[in-house]
């Protein structure tokens, strides 16, 4: 559904982004990570249209975001990560609002009001001014008006930032909704295990480069670097201090310490690899009651993969 | 849904057939025009402007009466051409509140916008910067043309001593127009250059301030310097001021533009009102057999005005589209054409390869 093919952003001396490529499957919910400046913004306001990009090419649905916006326009919901409200309008007046720019004629425009304002939860709202909603009310809004035209595809850049655990879990509970009714989805969070519960891509961005991107399963367990596996031994000859002397010998094995009963081995080896390991040590007679890798958060997948960049040489910028 | 809107409207009476066919009728109206009106109508500034607006303006009227009555005492007539003098005085003060409302009415319209970061949500959708510009300028209108009428009261007054007609009356709402379109277009082109709202504010009144202010400064200026038949070095017998001497950014001043439209202009200066009839009448005229004439290839100052406003408010427009537009045109057409490229150049290669 959105094709970004080697796509550079440069201002005046700063490279937003930076040859970055991804692809979103149609029905897929792609989670972008990435700190601060580190270019998702950017990323999503040239695939919204809003930027051009300095070299490189995105193509929406088939259609190039240069050369065709106003059908880029039409297939796409885009919510920023800051945004403002009329504040003099109602909540039913703001939607209507929406729909009028995007053409839906005034007859069906009550009815879709209706609809989208039970989706996001807010029909007892509908007569009241937005100026009086709570944050997560104006975030559920906006998200409602990005579906005014029902685009096959919803840009939403940071949709739960600053709000309270509830809101989170609402607007959660929401983009869920979202996800069956089949829509292809780009989301950016800062809130990572959010994106784990909900996206079935993650792409992780540092810099303004794609440094990991794959389906859910393949970067979360996919890796082979760096993977935190904890032993325990049954009781016997055999003591943890000793299996982990063992495995201090292995190449695979970046470090192995004792925890009380318990050895924790952080090794770089994809599944097969892992399982040989266990095998040999099994073979060598050590009574392994418990082997179990610690299951990666994408907290620990994100900070390892932007690990050694933790100062940027400039000052980026996020636009 | 469709199939219960299809119902509501076959059962219902007459009247509220003629109600949905007036709301069918909406699409066609600029969803921001719709959105800018329903804000402004809704606000209770709106009423506070209007009726400033009407007891500035009705303060004039009366002003103007009790000096006329006042004059009565000390000998004064109150003439046939009472009329034309206090629909003078008004329409000038109306044009002095079009110039300070109508920027205004623009200039917080799209730095606003940014300010509260709801242009980008409004860009994404299917309008395009041009119809976004239109709507603003259009709502501003609207509100400008709604004050015009709410005074025709206060002009009414006029009609108590008659001179004026319905032709005149016309002309002066087109130079109303004309100048709230212009002074719309130069806050909007203001709005969409500079981010901050009170930046777009200085620079339009700036624009402002030259067209009734600094254009007269100009021709003061243009008047001192030799040459000039009101110069302290008056011309010599029988020189005629040449064309290029024709002081033609005035032109650019509604107040000129308004007065040279006024009764009682270029007609050797019979009957006047204001100082600027005077004044533009001395400036263009030139002396003639009869007294100061009007140079024979000089422009109606109206006129002109209108061909410069027009002129004003196109460009203003265009720019304010081109910089509201998130990919310009020209990025647009390098990367088409780009594409383009590429694709010949890999049908050739294909073909060369498959040779």
């Amino acid at each position: 559904m959105i094709e970004v093919t080697d796509l550079t952003k440069r201002y005046r001396r700063v490279i937003a982004v930076d040859h970055m490529s991804l692809t979103v499957p149609a029905g897929a919910i792609y989670g972008l990570i990435g700190r601060n400046g580190a270019g998702k913004t950017t990323t999503m306001r040239i695939i919204s249209t809003l930027l051009h990009p300095t070299s490189g090419r995105v193509r929406v649905g088939g259609h190039d975001v240069m050369v065709e916006p106003g059908k880029v326009r039409r297939l796409l919901g885009y919510m920023p990560d800051f945004f403002g409200v009329y504040d003099d309008l109602k909540v039913w007046e703001y939607l209507d609002f929406y729909a009028a720019t995007e053409g839906v004629p005034a007859r069906r425009r009550p009815g879709m009001v209706s609809d989208l304002l039970e989706l996001v939860d807010l029909a007892p709202k509908r007569e009241e001014y937005v100026d009086s909603l709570s944050r997560g009310m104006k975030q559920r809004l906006c998200l409602a008006h990005t579906l005014v035209h029902d685009p096959q595809v919803l840009i939403l850049d940071e949709p739960a930032s600053g709000l309270d655990p509830r809101a989170r879990i609402e607007m959660r509970e929401l983009l869920k909704e979202l996800r069956t009714m089949g829509k292809t989805i780009v989301i950016s969070s800062h809130i990572l295990s959010e994106l784990a519960d909900l996206c079935t891509h993650i792409g992780i961005v540092e810099g303004g480069k794609m440094v990991v991107s794959g389906t859910l399963d393949e970067v979360l367990y996919g890796r082979t670097r760096g993977r935190l596996v904890r032993l325990r031994l049954a009781p016997g000859e055999q003591t943890p201090e000793d299996l982990a002397a063992r495995l201090d010998h292995e190449p695979l094995v970046r470090g192995a310490a004792v925890l009380g009963s318990v050895v924790e081995a952080t090794v770089d080896a994809d599944d097969a690899a892992l399982a040989d390991l266990l095998g040999r040590l099994v073979r060598e007679g050590f009574p392994v009651a418990s082997f179990s890798e610690m299951t990666n958060t994408l907290e620990e997948i994100f900070l390892q993969a932007t690990a050694g960049q933790e100062q940027p040489a400039e000052g980026r910028e996020s636009a | 849904m469709t199939g219960n809107v299809n119902a509501a409207q076959a059962s219902t009476p007459r009247g509220m057939a003629l109600m949905q066919r007036l709301r069918a009728w909406r699409p066609a109206m600029n969803p921001v025009l719709g959105r800018e009106l329903r804000s402004r109508m809704r606000d209770w500034r709106f009423s506070l402007v209007l009726s400033a607006y009407l007891i500035g303006l009705g303060l004039v009227a009366f002003g103007t009466l009790y000096i006329m009555t006042r004059q009565l005492k000390f000998g004064g007539v109150i003439g046939p051409d009472a009329g034309v003098r206090i629909y003078a005085v008004l329409a000038i003060m109306q044009l002095l509140l079009i110039g300070v409302l109508a920027p205004s009415l623009t200039v917080g319209t799209i730095s606003g916008e940014r300010e509260r970061r709801t242009m980008d949500l409004l860009l994404v959708t299917r309008m395009s910067a041009a119809s976004i510009v239109v709507g603003k300028l259009l709502a501003s209108l609207a509100y400008t043309v709604l004050l015009i009428v709410a005074s025709m009261p206060v002009f009414s007054l006029v009609f108590l001593f008659g001179g004026i007609s319905l032709k005149q009356l016309g002309l002066t709402f087109i130079i109303y127009l004309a100048t709230t379109l212009t002074l719309g277009a130069v806050g909007l082109l203001a709005s969409a250059l500079f981010r901050r709202t009170a930046v777009a504010a200085v620079a339009a009144y700036g624009v402002v301030a030259f067209m009734f202010a600094g254009t007269l400064a100009y021709l003061a200026f243009r008047l001192a310097l030799p040459g000039s038949p009101y110069g302290p070095v008056p011309p010599a017998p029988g020189m005629q001021p040449a064309a290029a001497s024709i002081p033609w950014l005035v032109f650019a001043n509604p107040l000129v533009a308004m007065a040279s439209s006024l009764p009682g202009y270029g007609g050797g200066g019979g009957i006047l009102s204001g100082i600027l009839n005077e004044i533009i009448f001395r400036a263009f005229s030139i002396p003639g057999p009869n007294g100061p004439m009007r140079p024979a290839n000089m422009p109606t100052p109206w006129v002109a005005y209108l061909w410069i406003s027009l002129g004003i408010f196109a460009l203003s427009l265009v720019f304010s589209v081109l910089h509201l537009t998130p990919v310009k045109p020209w990025v647009r057409w390098r990367a088409a054409w780009r594409r383009r490229r590429q694709v010949r150049r890999e049908r050739a290669l294909a073909r060369s390869e498959s040779a």
